[in-house]
């Protein structure tokens, strides 16, 4: 077990994309409205390390715009899908 | 379907939601004499609700100094500022039903519904304050030409940015 590996386990979150163990965060935003799931975003950022995975929870259609297009200023990597009608999961790479 | 998507799905990008809020506030201005205002139909909601209550508010310091500013023929319940507000409400809901994304929201936790009660008791004290919010007294007074527009804006941004230095602070 490498040291990417082990650090991974004890963050609690496990993913293993193209053998590259991640790290991903949950950020509860449902039933919120703008701006709290993009401040909410940009708080849990700060506290995360480069190369690691935010996943959003929102059914705010703002978000998909406001938190997106932020996130692309911002430079990290970003992606979202509709889970069903009306609600969202966001993912966000942070990059720097 | 790829029309249907594209216009209702997505969120119009800002610039062009702008350009047609500003085309139907002068249309509005043209139909009813009056620009698009939001706050002061819940002001008469309240007062109507009020009144039917029994409580003479008419006695009440803002409605004496001020006045109700309703045209004659209308009533609490009964004024364009009060279907207007309707009409914003079913236009949203149907344009929500159209994308099947109708839900009721549900209260997230005790400290949502305090925040935004007080919140949102703030922000209806302070309309009566600057007689309107920044639908009447920004977005419809400043192509009025109203000067109390700019001060309203120069002071919403600060209040803007100082709310969310403190939610993001010590809220959040």
């Amino acid at each position: 077990m490498d040291n990417n590996f082990r650090y991974c386990l004890s963050a609690g979150y496990v993913k293993i994309i193209g053998g590259i163990c991640m790290t991903e965060h949950r950020l509860d935003c449902m039933f919120e409205a703008c701006p709290i799931p993009l401040l909410k975003a940009h708080k849990k950022l700060q506290t995360m390390k480069i190369g690691e995975i935010l996943i959003m929870q929102t059914d705010h259609n703002c978000s998909i715009i406001n938190v997106v297009e932020w996130a692309k200023k911002q430079g990290h990597y970003i992606d979202y899908i509709e889970l069903g009608e009306g609600q969202w999961e966001i993912y966000i790479e942070k990059a720097k | 379907m790829n029309l249907k998507h594209r216009l209702l799905k997505k969120p119009w990008p800002y610039w062009v939601g702008g350009v047609v809020l500003g085309l139907l506030n002068i249309f509005l201005l043209f139909t009813t004499g009056s620009a698009w205002k939001i706050t002061t139909s819940f002001l008469y909601l309240g007062a109507g609700l009020l009144n039917k209550l029994g409580i003479n508010i008419n006695d009440w310091y803002y409605f004496k100094t001020y006045g109700t500013k309703l045209n004659v023929g209308e009533t609490y319940f009964s004024n364009s500022l009060m279907i207007m507000a309707i009409a914003m409400i079913l236009g949203s809901l149907a344009s929500a039903l159209f994308v099947s994304e109708f839900g009721i929201k549900k209260i997230k936790n005790k400290k949502q519904l305090t925040f935004a009660l007080l919140g949102g008791i703030m922000m209806g004290y302070g309309t009566r304050l600057s007689f309107g919010c920044n639908v009447g007294a920004y977005f419809s007074a400043i192509p009025s030409f109203s000067l109390h527009g700019w001060i309203f804006g120069i002071f919403m941004f600060v209040g803007a940015w100082i709310g969310s230095k403190i939610l993001f602070k010590y809220i959040l």
